[in-house]
């Protein structure tokens, strides 16, 4: 018998799973060793206790909540088909389909070392000429050499369709690799942009993007695929000479370069959306534009009344949608200073300013969360609830809170919001957690 | 199985292992035909039948009331949305519990991510960091009766199990606490049986460190 511990196995011999022979093997270690006996008996005592655990009764209104949402459901409209007889399975919609396929094409595209069946289209058009021309293509994308020399490759074999076909190809295999979601949304406009660009653009201007895309693909990645676009583009606008000093004709040149030009100024480069800054970046409470401020205040009279602070007290928060504090914040005050100036920051858009709700910072704190900006009237945050717990050994205090917004179908006040909620919860010295609940 | 009267958290007479075994609804393939075509009567009486099942298992995972109802009325939702795709070839609370975990995972899963980047403290001194440590909350509040009804050891295990992670925790509750047999466990966690054995394993060793930590002591 091994001297080994059998702690490892005891699970499957309380539970009698193990192979023929464990139960033994086991039995013999339990005979001379009181670590692994104490183990089991632990173990066991454990489980037996555990089955116990009693079953808690459905809250109230529970089961006419989900009963309620259950049939909402079935009633949709956007309900899913229930066994509708068609040919499909329910699981296979046309966005599964599309993105099927374009998965098996682009693995396809993977497996065959890059795009061959533009090189076999060319092949078709212009056999001798066609194969040297890709092979340029490839070799001087790939090295990122002369412009000039590329495109006398390219002009032997336009092909645009396939241009554009690769050049979308290439953007989902960008998305593909792409793990940063926000850099593949800038990234995905700028291809968006440019495969626009290229069916505007005559087949002249469409072969090099193929190249570059491919040379995004074989980078293996999106950043290789934009770093591509970003080339391309930085070559095209910067040194335009090389493009038109070109074998063909040059009225013919300059015709693609003011389409292509042209198609630029129609279809603009969108820029990504900004992107709102994590509260853990802010250094400090900002207040609300001034120009917020008075918008709100031309919106609504009501913006630059004085609202009347009620009696402070652990069930009494206060609540409303005109802070001047426009950033979303979740925040704990433990000291009068820090009370007073939050105070002043929150109630910067009314003067005189309110009187300051009296908190006794010795047994008392105050749990205050601003919404941010809200697009209506109608938004408020609902307290839900404000409890200590044990987390990882120490007594932690968890705030849950919802963001309410108006109902659905129901008129708001259009103008912009600030919701806020500032409530006096008796005083706990240790870690606070907020959880906003959907 | 009918709900409580009324609306307070409080002790059902019948053990959570009591209450599993086969069910005679999931055996009938007419109801089961009448569930996939999305029959109101039909789904009406699977809520109500299971139901309590589903929100003990929601409390026990995310270990508070509020995430239970919440959790709840989305695995209802999510199943009703689902009916045409259950084959039958498992139990109808095999299906739900299922469906029940995985909406629990993607709900701590979203939590974490949200609370690492939310939390801010002014009491830390405008720290402003974001908490780096793992974030599944164990509940805020939880039922005074049932918990006031419990012994010592038992308060100290189901502590304890709140320090497990996320995956653990699930196959503990769902063996020791559900007592639903191995087989069914795999299929709710999509857990080959080998795996699911061993993490059980492991997850009791690791509930017996934690009680122990805690002082705890087995009878």
């Amino acid at each position: 018998m091994s001297k080994s511990h059998v702690t490892d196995l005891l699970s499957e011999y309380i539970e009698g799973s193990l192979p023929y022979g464990g139960s033994e093997k086991v039995r013999a270690h339990l005979a001379f060793c009181n670590s692994c006996r104490q183990a089991l008996t632990e173990t066991e005592h454990h489980i037996d206790v555990l089955k116990s655990t009693p079953l808690a009764r459905v809250p109230a209104g529970l089961e006419a909540r989900v009963l309620s949402k259950v049939q909402q459901e079935l009633k949709s409209p956007s309900a899913p088909a229930r066994n509708s007889g068609s040919l499909w399975p329910t699981w296979f919609t046309p966005m599964r389909g599309l993105a099927f396929a374009a998965s098996c094409g682009i693995a396809l595209m993977v497996v065959r070392n890059v795009p061959d069946d533009l090189g076999k289209q060319r092949q078709q058009a212009a056999p001798q000429e066609s194969v040297q021309a890709d092979m340029a293509v490839d070799e001087e994308a790939l090295k990122g050499n002369d412009d000039a020399r590329l495109e006398g490759a390219l002009d032997s074999a336009p092909v645009q369709q396939d241009a554009e076909t690769l050049l979308k190809k290439s953007e989902i295999a960008g998305a593909a690799a792409s793990a940063d979601t926000g850099a593949f949304g800038a990234r995905a406009k700028d291809s968006l942009s440019d495969v626009a660009v290229s069916k505007e653009a005559p087949p002249a201007t469409a072969e090099p993007e193929a190249a570059f895309a491919r040379r995004g693909i074989a980078m293996g990645g999106a950043a290789g695929k934009s770093e591509a676009f970003a080339a391309k583009r930085d070559r095209a606008d910067a040194a335009p000479a090389p493009w038109a000093a070109q074998n063909r004709s040059v009225a013919g040149e300059k015709k693609a370069m003011e389409v292509e030009s042209e198609s630029r100024r129609v279809v603009p480069i969108v820029p990504a959306p900004p992107v709102a800054p994590a509260v853990s970046e802010i250094p400090a409470v900002p207040d609300a534009p001034k120009a917020k401020l008075a918008a709100r205040g031309a919106l609504s009279e009501q913006a630059v009344q004085p609202i009347s602070a009620p009696a402070p007290g652990p069930a009494g928060p206060l609540a409303g949608s005109r802070s001047a504090i426009g950033n979303p914040q979740e925040l704990i005050i433990s000291d009068q200073a820090a009370w007073e100036n939050l105070w002043k920051r929150h109630n910067s858009n009314i003067q005189p300013l309110p009187d300051l709700p009296q908190v006794d910072f010795g047994t008392q704190q105050v749990v205050a969360i601003f919404a941010g900006e809200r697009p209506s009237g109608g938004f408020r945050i609902e307290l839900l609830d404000v409890a200590k717990t044990p987390w990882n050994g120490e007594s932690v205090r968890v705030v849950r809170y919802r963001i309410a917004g108006p109902a659905a179908g129901t008129m708001a006040a259009q103008v912009i919001s600030y919701p806020y909620l500032l409530s006096i919860q008796p005083r706990f010295d240790g870690q606070t957690f907020f959880q906003k609940r959907p | 199985m009918t709900p409580a009267p009324n609306g307070n958290q409080s002790l059902d007479p019948v053990s959570a292992a009591q209450q599993t075994g086969p069910r005679t609804m999931s055996d009938n393939p007419e109801f089961i035909e009448k569930l996939r075509q999305g029959d109101p009567d039909a789904v009406d009486q699977m809520v109500k039948a299971e139901l309590p099942r589903i929100y003990n298992l929601c409390l026990r995972l995310s270990r508070n009331p509020t995430d239970a109802d919440d959790l709840s009325q989305e695995t209802f939702v999510h199943a009703v949305r689902a009916l045409a795709n259950f084959k039958g070839d498992s139990l109808v609370s095999t299906w739900l519990y299922r469906i029940a975990v995985n909406v629990w995972k993607n709900r701590v899963r979203y939590e974490s991510r949200r609370l690492k980047s939310r939390h801010v403290s002014l009491s830390q001194a405008r720290s402003l960091e974001p908490d780096s440590e793992p974030l599944d909350i164990p509940g805020a509040d939880r039922p005074p009766e049932e918990w006031a009804a419990l012994s010592d050891d038992h308060r100290l295990l189901l502590e304890a199990m709140d320090e497990l992670d996320q995956d653990d925790r699930a196959v503990l509750t769902l063996r020791d606490i559900e007592d639903r047999p191995y087989d069914e466990i795999a299929r709710i966690l999509s857990m080959n049986l080998g795996t699911l054995k061993s993490r059980i394993s492991r997850a009791r060793e690791k509930l017996r460190g934690i009680f122990r930590r805690r002082g705890g002591r087995a009878s």
